[in-house]
């Protein structure tokens, strides 16, 4: 699978020293949206986490694996018809050998919807 | 009071036995957003369920099924045991859903195609709407994944 340009698109990128920021938009109509959940349209958590992977995999230029989910708080649903465009932040930080510490944080109108804390490796 | 004596006749309505009951039936989420086979046990404690990974599972990538899908499998178990409830035990309607947070989950690999997972699902506290939840996943005996989540039930009945 993959979300990049099915599920969501960029829209607006910002790379900083070791933080990237995203304006990302949300496909209404792609067929996940149908089964989570029929007439109830929400962005599942969990491809929220695919997304960060795959853009955490673009800016560290190969495959990822997640290790370990330290900590996801979800604070407010994504409904992708009222709030399509979203902000995605994403921090990365080398940790020792061969892992790296991603925090991010999805937010709409302003508003947190999302923060999270993983640990990734590089897959061979 | 009310409350307390609808909970112990769940109680009583939950006895240990052996289920197979198709996860379609108690899941809100639907088609090929499913991540649930079969609920195989479901009583106060425990709740046990399976899924076969299959090449035209929307999480598979390079013949792995992604963390990601094991994640949604993981929610959905606990989903498959509030759809239980609210279906056989309250004899009323599947609702819906939410995954309120993921705390320190370990993922070992990406199962395979081919490979099936059984999982549980360890009730720590059940508090109002939240339920608050330990989860394992095994393949073949063997650790996939494991850690802890929290659910936040809502009372959005669940469309076809």
């Amino acid at each position: 699978m993959q979300l990049l340009h099915t599920f969501f698109q960029i829209t607006e990128k910002t790379s900083l020293a070791e933080e990237t920021r995203y304006r990302i938009h949300l496909n209404a109509e792609h067929p996940i949206y149908a089964d989570h959940f029929p007439g109830n349209p929400i962005t599942p958590g969990v491809c929220m986490i695919q997304i960060i992977k795959e853009l955490a995999s673009e800016t560290l230029g190969g495959n990822l694996f997640i290790r370990k989910i330290v900590r996801v708080r979800y604070h407010q649903v994504i409904d992708p018809v009222a709030t399509p465009d979203v902000e995605l932040s994403i921090q990365i930080l080398p940790q020792e050998e061969n892992e790296y510490k991603v925090t991010a944080l999805f937010s709409a109108n302003e508003q947190k919807c999302a923060q999270f804390n993983l640990l990734i490796q590089p897959l061979p | 009071m009310a409350k307390r004596k609808s909970l112990s006749r769940r109680r009583r309505a939950m006895k240990n036995e052996e289920l197979n009951i198709d996860a379609r039936e108690l899941l809100p989420q639907k088609g090929r957003f499913v991540m649930v086979d079969r609920l195989i046990r479901c009583d106060e404690e425990v709740t046990l369920s399976t899924l076969s990974i299959r090449e035209d599972n929307i999480f598979i990538d390079n013949g792995r099924f992604l963390e990601a899908g094991i994640l949604e499998h993981m929610a959905q178990t606990a989903a498959a045991r509030n759809g239980y409830i609210d279906k056989y035990v309250q004899k009323g309607e599947v609702k819906l859903g939410f995954i309120g947070e993921i705390k320190n989950v370990s993922i070992e690999r990406c199962p395979a195609v081919g490979e099936t997972l059984t999982t549980s699902v360890t009730i720590v506290s059940e508090i109002f709407s939240t339920l608050l939840i330990h989860i394992d996943v095994t393949s073949a005996g063997e650790p996939i994944a494991s850690g802890d989540m929290k659910i936040a039930m809502t009372t959005i009945v669940s469309q076809e």
